[in-house]
């Protein structure tokens, strides 16, 4: 068949299919498309398919054979639109595919965890054993700006609030805090080193500010003030970190999966830890700012407070999601 | 030989063949470093004005402006490519601008994780300044892929435009000239589509070249080339 014979026997449908596609692609990918439009949607992408083949083979011109070419794959990439709403994503992810990615990648939750614990306990050890160790770590400048923040006459305790409203303290927590930890996630996709780095520096100085204040007497002032956001945020933070190291584990070490393919994969489960870990960080945020800062609650209730959501947020990543159906959290 | 294979081994390009479930291949078009680099640009920009309109509104409204900048623009500064990726078909300001697009690796529409990655490593292929690690990666990934896109398994292909198919109207045919191959018939019929493309001037100029097969010049030369162009379309 020459190829103006072609063309009329299937000008049309190609017309028709433009059109169909223009409409297809307005509505994020016809999601509200009705069945029967999709059907001959379907069969005339089948045909068209089929075209393009033939057009190929016999050699007909470049020109028709890139529309042809630019018809299948506008079609392609329309007939796999995701059918499922984003909102109905959501639920089932915090339900159960949160805590049990989590749970699939606990060696490098471990991982994560020891570096940020590991220098922590050895720099508090020191501290308790002998104060001016805290010079290795802080300086006297930041010492002293932590006695202040953290002193009884102060009102209201907490970093960096010097009587701001608990909004300021707020925006601040949720945009610096949650910036670290996504930070600490993307770059150990470089052999994990910087993650396992921001996981360790964190350690040490959380550890040194808060063994330093135990020491001179204000143990209580830290402590009731850390105890409510501390589960959620030190969770967050470690799980930032055991996302980036997935990352940079599949670069090193990537089995028997080519390096890319073993990225790809990686990186499918690290973004739903890391997500999961930067909402736990805007909750942490909000208690941070609105709890953790009133002065009126006694410490014993603080405390009390904090031991409950350490047992919550363990209990959620250690049982969530257990007997949901695998489909659902293995689908990416 | 087959015109399919002739274009696959002859041709440096940046086409990226896939095959569909139909079982046909489409090929997609890859975008390059100098053009994602001023999408990127354009992205990038909007995101510095946004946050900073936000900053110069919020701010001076007193310490709640400051918690509520803060917020905003630490989403507006983070979100910024998934919304528009995942809400606009992997379309951003700065991609729509460039004619460009950010689908999967296998050609399909970008879903929200895919996206996601991509964004968040944007910190890591900006290091250590002006995105110089994904300018690296892309130019040794062969498909022009940044670490983001490796980790996300997405590319950026050009969105083109669909035009229509114009052939000139052309009602003489001539018969062929003796010993032409499929690859030369091939030759015919794309010059005479893209003539619309050529200057008058250029278009004779290159059917001239063809003097010593069909011995005419000038005008003549391009009547006679598409005379026979038309011949191998729709027979003589």
């Amino acid at each position: 068949m020459k190829q103006s014979a072609f063309e009329s026997a299937h000008g049309d449908l190609w017309l028709s299919f433009e059109n169909q596609l223009a409409k297809f692609e307005k509505v994020a990918g016809g999601r509200s498309r009705g069945g029967g439009e999709r059907d001959q949607f379907v069969t005339e992408f089948e045909q068209i398919s089929k075209q393009l083949a033939i057009a190929k083979t016999r050699g007909y011109s470049l020109e028709l054979v890139d529309h042809l070419n630019e018809l299948v794959t506008r079609g392609h990439f329309v007939l796999h639109h995701s059918q499922t709403s984003p909102l109905n994503n959501i639920v089932t992810f915090f339900v159960a595919s949160f805590a049990h990615e989590v749970r699939k990648a606990r060696y490098f939750v471990a991982v994560a965890a020891s570096a940020l614990l590991l220098p922590a306990l050895v720099i508090g050890a020191m501290i308790q054993y002998s104060p001016h160790y805290v010079t290795s770590v802080l300086s006297s400048a930041e010492i002293q700006q932590i006695e202040r923040m953290y002193s009884t006459t102060q009102s209201r305790i907490g970093r960096e609030r010097s009587g701001a409203s608990d909004i300021a303290a707020f925006g601040f927590y949720v945009y610096n805090n949650t910036q670290i930890g996504l930070t600490v996630f993307a770059t150990g996709v470089l052999f994990c080193l910087p993650s396992i780095l921001a996981l360790g520096f964190n350690g040490l100085f959380i550890s040194a500010i808060i063994n330093h204040l135990s020491v001179i007497g204000l143990g209580t002032s830290v402590w009731s003030f850390v105890a409510g956001h501390s589960a959620l945020e030190l969770s967050a933070i470690v799980l930032s970190g055991a996302a980036g190291i997935m990352l940079g584990y599949a670069l090193i070490h990537p089995g028997s999966l080519p390096r890319r393919e073993a990225l790809r994969r990686a990186g499918s489960s690290a973004v739903k830890i890391v997500l999961g870990a930067a909402f736990m960080f805007i909750v942490a945020a909000f208690i941070e700012a609105f709890w953790s800062s009133l002065q009126f609650v006694s410490p014993e209730i603080k405390y009390l407070v904090g031991a409950c959501l350490w047992v919550l947020t363990l209990s959620y990543f250690l049982f969530a999601g257990r007997n949901a159906n695998r489909e659902t959290s293995s689908r990416t | 030989m087959q015109p399919d294979q002739l274009t696959e081994h002859t041709l440096v390009d940046s086409l990226l063949t896939l095959e569909t479930f139909t079982g046909v291949d489409i090929k997609l078009r890859i975008a390059g470093v100098y053009i994602r680099g001023i999408a990127r640009l354009i992205d990038d920009v909007l995101r510095i004005l946004i946050v900073s309109a936000l900053t110069a509104l919020l701010v001076p409204t007193g310490v709640v402006g400051i918690g509520l900048a803060a917020v905003l623009g630490f989403f507006v500064w983070w979100s910024y490519n998934v919304l528009f990726e995942i809400l606009n078909n992997g379309v951003t300001p700065g991609k729509h601008y460039m004619g460009l697009r950010a689908v999967n690796a296998d050609g399909t529409p970008i879903r929200w994780a895919n996206s996601v990655i991509r964004s968040l490593l944007l910190v890591v292929d900006f290091l250590p300044v002006g995105y110089l690690l994904g300018i690296i990666t892309m130019s040794l990934s062969g498909t022009q892929q940044r670490i983001g896109d490796i980790v996300a398994g997405t590319i950026v292909v050009y969105n083109r435009p669909l035009k229509s198919r114009r052939i000139p109207d052309i009602q003489r045919s001539a018969p062929l000239p003796e010993h032409l191959t499929a690859e030369d018939q091939l030759l015919f019929l794309s010059f005479q589509e893209r003539m619309s493309e050529l200057s008058p001037e250029r278009a004779i100029e290159l059917a001239e070249t063809l003097e010593p097969l069909l011995h005419k010049q000038g005008q003549d030369a391009l009547i006679e080339v598409n005379a026979i162009a038309q011949g191998i379309r729709i027979g003589s």
